[in-house]
């Protein structure tokens, strides 16, 4: 599917707490020409986001254990790391009639990846 | 002159059968003396008797007419003199005559009244023949007897009907003044209120006691109706009496509003009326006053108000779905059917025992309560409130529950109040309430209206609360539903990564996305059905291709079943025309239209897929997987022609509506 490798991959993190479905979007972006970082909740998540100040794109699922859930995750990122791209995917239809923070890209699970997938490499692009 | 008319003369003299009188006794008297007979009589002549008004040396009072020998003188101018009746033919076998008492000798004048009509005789009767019958001064004297007693009766007849004219006179006196008192009763008892206003001031002459218990028991006689009744002379009422005078002309007003307040301190109290004002006139036909009649229809007003806030009510309950716009409307609907100084509804905090009111409505007597409340500082009916029981007081300071706390009610103007709880799974959860400056007695109508709005309101939360519920069990299966098929699709990539045909991978993946949009768009009627279009669309925009699909047709409904079917049969057809169709040149174009055709024994759904603007399409040589979810049509029973055109595929499905929607 990847049109083209960059020089240097960028860095996306997937946050994921089904492990099938982490596997899978790890895979996703890998095959895509990104660099996938994993974290399996939003906690996880922020502390990763703390260390490596190199991520360009947060794809995270909505529901996730302990506390902070996707969109608090998008809300957080948008105020801490305004240059990040993120990338919400959940299996409830109605939160992409929500009002998501500036800069969120919604998708609905199960997500067709060929449309994630161009969608980071737009982020990509104007990063 | 017939016997007819002689009977109905002398039972017009009203003679027969009345007691002896002196008049007529003392010419029987005279006549016997006058004549020397033993036997005197006035005889009358009945139908079938003869009767005796006076008599003397006889002892019956009447005889049957045909032992009658008076008889024989109907007729005669004259005397009838008959000297021996054992000789006469017309007496000779009359029993009077063979037996006791052996009459012999008869002498009778007739009774000829002005009219010409022979009542009876004035006759002498002796027990020896008299063969020279009357001297000529006896008979003089029989005659002018006769005469007498004729003046006798003609004057008896003219004393009776005088007396009767008399009688007659006093009784329509009687009656009349009976009357009188019948209509004064009516006047005074009748539910309708009437009022007799006279001259163009208006003054009151007559009202009755409706009228008086409608303007509150006034001083109204003599007076000036402006003066006696400032408060409906503000309201117009007396420019409309000024006008029925001055036309002469009757108006009457049905439901007409009189705010009625007996003084400017008291409260004012609604009242609604149909009435008449009729103009009086006297002789000459000029007017002279006001007659006015009506009737207080305020409790039917009344009612229908409290019957139109009702329906009111249901109409926008049947929409609500959160308790606090349910217990709005509730508070709007006892506002619009009761109202009160103050009408509002406010959410209970049970372990603090507060109310906190976040809205009311107060006319001008009430004020606002609107903040948090401490519910035990208005009295002890919260008890009631917690068991669920309607509260109704009509003066606080009377009721056990509040007249501890009467005080500090008066402070938010409120001697009357009505409680209405609602409960949310038992407990108490909002309390609307109706508070009223002034002590009011409650009507049983008004306390009904309150538990109607309060059985309505349950079933409206209970109802609401079952939907939400529902909802959100909905929202989780279908999330749940949705992440399995999201680790189905994983699983499915993660099997097939070594795959060579990525394509195939991608279809499959792609199928499973169809499928779950199918159930989002089943979610939003809770899996029962879903709207045509909506179903089309969610399945239509993973193709990111929104401008170029044209969907027309009427909204409908279709069951689970078929929206599964549906998804996955246009997710084939618009996967085929992004590959090989309309959409995989830029200008190309999909039009779905659908109908519903009445049948002769069913409707019949009709859907057609057509491309416009694409490259010239052929039929596909293989039979994959997808050509065959394509044939299995609408509900996978076929039903499909394909039509492989110059400028584009046309798919033509049909099938039964009934099947479309089934459940």
């Amino acid at each position: 599917m990847a049109q083209y490798a960059p020089l240097k991959r960028q860095l996306v993190l997937v946050v994921e707490d089904e492990p099938i479905l982490r596997m899978a979007a790890v895979d996703m972006v890998e095959d895509a020409g990104f660099k996938a970082v994993e974290a399996t909740d939003a906690t996880d998540a922020v502390r990763i986001l703390e260390t490596r100040p190199d991520i360009r794109i947060v794809f995270t699922d909505v529901d996730m254990p302990r506390g902070v859930d996707g969109l608090k995750l998008a809300a957080l990122i948008r105020e801490r790391w305004p240059p990040i791209h993120v990338i919400v995917t959940s299996g409830k239809a109605e939160i992409g009639r929500m009002k998501l923070p500036a800069d969120c890209v919604f998708f609905d699970k199960p997500y067709d990846e060929r449309r994630v997938v161009a969608e980071m490499h737009r982020m990509s692009r104007i990063c | 002159m017939n016997e007819a008319d002689r009977l109905d003369a002398l039972h017009a003299h009203d003679i027969l059968d009345t007691a002896p009188e002196v008049g007529f006794d003392d010419i029987v008297r005279l006549a016997a003396r006058l004549c020397d007979t033993p036997v005197a009589l006035i005889s009358l002549l009945d139908a079938e008797r003869q009767w005796f008004k006076a008599r003397v040396g006889f002892e019956p009072s009447e005889t049957p007419i045909a032992q009658s020998i008076c008889q024989h003188a109907v007729g005669q101018r004259d005397l009838l003199i008959i000297p021996d009746l054992t000789l006469d033919p017309r007496t000779q076998s009359n029993p009077l005559v063979l037996e006791d008492p052996h009459l012999r000798f008869y002498a009778g004048a007739p009774l000829v009244i002005a009219e010409g009509l022979t009542l009876g005789t004035i006759c002498v009767i002796d027990h020896a023949p008299r063969p020279e019958g009357l001297t000529e001064v006896q008979a003089d004297d029989l005659r002018s007897l006769a005469r007498q007693v004729v003046s006798l009766l003609e004057m008896r007849r003219l004393v009776s009907r005088h007396n009767d004219l008399l009688l007659q006179a006093e009784r329509q006196q009687n009656k009349a003044a009976h009357e009188h008192l019948e209509l004064a009763a009516m006047f005074d008892q009748v539910p309708s209120f009437m009022a007799l206003l006279k001259g163009p001031g208006h003054v009151f002459n007559l009202v009755n006691p409706a009228y008086l218990r409608l303007v509150g028991n006034r001083q109204l006689i003599g007076k000036r109706f402006a003066e006696a009744l400032p408060d409906a002379a503000e309201q117009g009422y007396v420019d409309l009496l000024d006008e029925a005078y001055r036309l002469g002309k009757p108006f009457t007003q049905k439901g007409a509003r009189y705010a009625i307040r007996n003084d400017p301190h008291s409260p004012v109290d609604e009242r609604f009326v149909d009435f008449v004002c009729q103009p009086t006139r006297d002789d000459k036909g000029t007017v002279t006053g006001i007659f006015i009649e009506g009737s207080d229809v305020t409790e039917h007003v009344l009612q229908t108000r409290r019957l139109a806030a009702l329906a009111d009510l249901s109409e926008q309950l049947r929409d609500l779905i959160n308790a606090d716009d349910i217990a709005r409307a509730a508070a709007e609907c006892m506002n619009q059917a009761i109202g009160g100084s103050c009408i509002g509804f406010g959410k209970v905090d049970l372990e603090k025992e507060e109310i906190d009111v976040p809205v009311d409505w107060c006319d001008a007597s009430g004020v606002s309560v609107v903040g948090s409340h401490h519910l035990r500082s208005f009295g002890s009916y919260i008890e009631d409130l917690k068991r669920g029981q309607t509260v109704v007081i009509p003066d606080v300071k009377i009721d056990p529950r509040t007249a501890s706390q009467a005080d500090s009610l008066e402070k938010v103007h409120c001697r009357a109040l009505l409680n209405l709880p609602i409960m949310v799974r038992g407990v108490l959860d909002t309390v609307i309430f109706v508070l009223n400056a002034q002590a009011r007695e409650w009507t049983s109508e008004e306390i009904a209206l309150v538990r109607q709005v309060g059985d309505r309101t349950h079933a409206a939360i209970a109802r609401a609360r079952a939907e939400q519920e529902q909802h959100i069990l909905n929202e989780e299966l279908s999330h749940r539903l949705k992440n399995t098929l999201a680790i189905v699709q994983a699983i499915a990539t993660q099997t097939l990564r070594e795959v060579s045909e990525k394509d195939a991978v991608t279809a499959l993946t792609q199928r499973i996305g169809a499928l779950s949009r199918a159930h989002d768009a089943l979610l939003k009627k809770r899996w029962a059905s879903a709207a045509l279009e909506d179903v089309a669309k969610a399945t239509l925009t993973a193709f990111d291709q929104a401008g170029r699909f044209h969907l027309q047709g009427p909204s409908l409904q279709i069951g689970p079943r078929a929206t599964l079917s549906l998804s996955l049969l246009l997710h084939e057809l618009a996967t085929n025309a992004v590959k090989y169709g309309a959409l995989s040149v830029p200008e190309g174009r999909v039009t779905i239209t659908w109908t519903i055709e009445q049948g002769t024994e069913e409707e019949t759904l009709r859907m057609c897929w057509a491309e416009t603007g694409g490259p010239p399409v052929q039929q596909p040589s293989g039979k994959g997987f997808g050509s065959r979810l394509i044939s299995m049509g609408l509900i996978g029973t076929g039903g499909v022609e394909l039509g492989y055109n110059q400028d584009g595929l046309i798919a033509s499905m049909e099938a039964p509506l009934s099947q479309m929607q089934q459940p």
